[in-house]
């Protein structure tokens, strides 16, 4: 006899009119955060990376957007997708981010101060997240949600607010600058 | 190669280097500490704000004073989180936030106060957070909702009837549970094991009569219990559903009821149930 069945005895002996019933958990009701965290940290740093000038960069984007969530989780965690929220978050802070160093660096140039390149040489990928990071705003958010979240046009045009023929012209005009830039061939993939 | 061939190969490498960096449990410790790092400094803001603001009408209150009258005195910290304010009858409307309850109305030293997440649309009542417009019965809603927070004294043998009167439950949870389970006119469950913000304790479901008449009860009112510090728990009106969390807080017994009227939507039962689950303690100082 487990508990219950021996609670449920328990409370027919007692009179008890409705029963047994089983206590609501936090589950029940929504996820918590701390589980939204661990399940979408992983793909959210990933997307960050892709965004940002270097891995530590990104991982603190990240964690910017989760704490964001975080601070509003009773708003945030009854959304449809939450995860739609904290990504958009997080591209609008990284793409923020470029912009505030192209213009630190336009600055930096225009006082002869040039920044010293780190004597470790980039691996073959950054090459392309450096291109994709030069793209115009949007470009570069939907590339990245469209490849390293896996996301579908008519996801990120949710994500981004945009509509899905303005995701499809980022999208392709994106892959043409980066095949140029990167030297390889196009390909129509919407 | 194409483009898209090239750009899934750098996210693979993307991925496989952030999977092996990523540590979850380290970065979730990181991101509740800067919260509450954060948490911190933008009190001691709004502190010195409400400090600026306290000592300039000191200064001209006193200015267009008499010299000789005493100076009030500034208005005291925020504490982190904020009190639950509304302790009169009806109550303030309160932003969404993380909210210090007074058990029963009143301090109790020694003793972890509770802490909840309120979401949007509640009034604040000091110990209890709810819905309602007011300080009547009559005020009541069909989906009014609340959660409050008691240090239960006496059962009534029945809420309702002429002759009611309060009897001592017995000192532990289970007394308790099994008193509230089983009063009369409540339809009460059988008490099931819980655990909420690590503290273990039992959870009932009570319910009031959806036909009852609370004019005809005694006083006009349908009572559970009374508290050291409340005239007593009455319910809001017929098809009132209770659920009870009775827990053993550090050997001190704490009831949370999180009521809901007969036309609560789930939802609205829901945001009940999470602001319980949100629940954790703040130590006394």
């Amino acid at each position: 006899m487990t508990g219950v069945e021996r609670t449920a005895v328990a409370a027919a002996a007692a009179g008890l009119s409705r029963g047994v019933v089983v206590p609501p958990t936090a589950i029940s009701t929504g996820e918590s955060f701390e589980s939204f965290y661990r399940r979408q940290l992983p793909s959210l740093v990933t997307l960050a990376r892709a965004l940002s000038r270097t891995p530590s960069l990104g991982d603190d984007l990240a964690q910017e957007a989760m704490l964001a969530a975080f601070r509003r989780w009773d708003e945030i965690g009854s959304y449809d997708n939450p995860a739609a929220w904290v990504r958009r978050v997080c591209t609008n802070m990284a793409v923020s981010h470029i912009r505030r160093l192209a213009v630190e660096s336009r600055a930096l140039r225009r006082l002869g101060v040039m920044r010293t390149s780190t004597s470790i040489p980039p691996a073959p990928s950054e090459f392309v997240w450096a291109a994709v990071r030069r793209l115009p705003k949007r470009q570069a958010q939907s590339i990245a949600l469209y490849y390293v979240c896996d996301l579908s046009i008519a996801e990120i045009a949710a994500t981004l607010g945009c509509s899905e023929g303005s995701i499809k012209v980022h999208l392709s005009r994106a892959r043409t600058t980066l095949a140029r830039t990167l030297g390889t061939d196009t390909e129509d993939l919407t | 190669m194409s483009i898209d061939d090239v750009i899934r190969d750098a996210v693979e490498a993307l991925a496989t280097n952030a999977a092996r960096d990523v540590d979850r449990d380290k970065m979730f410790r990181s991101l509740q500490q800067t919260r509450a790092r954060r948490r911190v400094a933008s009190n001691l803001g709004a502190t010195c704000v409400l400090v600026l603001l306290a000592f300039g009408v000191w200064t001209v209150t006193t200015d267009a004073r008499d010299p000789q009258t005493t100076a009030v005195a500034p208005a005291g910290l925020i504490p982190s989180p904020t009190a639950l304010p509304g302790a009169g009858a009806a109550g303030v409307a309160i932003p969404a936030g993380s909210y210090a309850v007074l058990v029963d109305g009143s301090p109790s030293p020694g003793q972890p106060r509770p802490v909840i997440r309120v979401p949007a649309g509640y009034r604040g009542h000091g110990f209890a957070v709810n819905t309602v417009a007011g300080d009547k019965v009559t005020a009541v809603r069909p989906d009014d909702r609340g959660l409050s927070f008691w240090a239960v004294q006496g059962v009534f043998t029945n809420p309702c009837t002429a002759g009611k009167h309060a009897v001592d439950p017995g000192p532990s949870v289970s007394d308790l549970a099994r008193a509230l389970a089983t009063q009369p006119l409540r339809s009460g469950t059988a008490p099931v094991p819980v655990t909420v913000a690590g503290y273990q304790g039992l959870y009932v479901e009570t319910s009031v009569p959806a036909h009852i008449d609370f004019t005809k009860c005694k006083d006009g009112y349908f009572d559970s219990w009374t508290s050291p510090n409340q005239d007593g728990h009455y319910q809001q009106g017929p098809g009132e559903q209770d659920r009870l969390w009775i827990l053993n807080v550090n050997g001190s017994r704490l009831v949370i009821d999180g009521w809901h009227m007969p036309g609560a939507s789930q939802q609205q039962i829901n945001q009940i149930t999470q602001m319980v689950y949100s629940l954790t303690f703040q130590s006394s100082s």
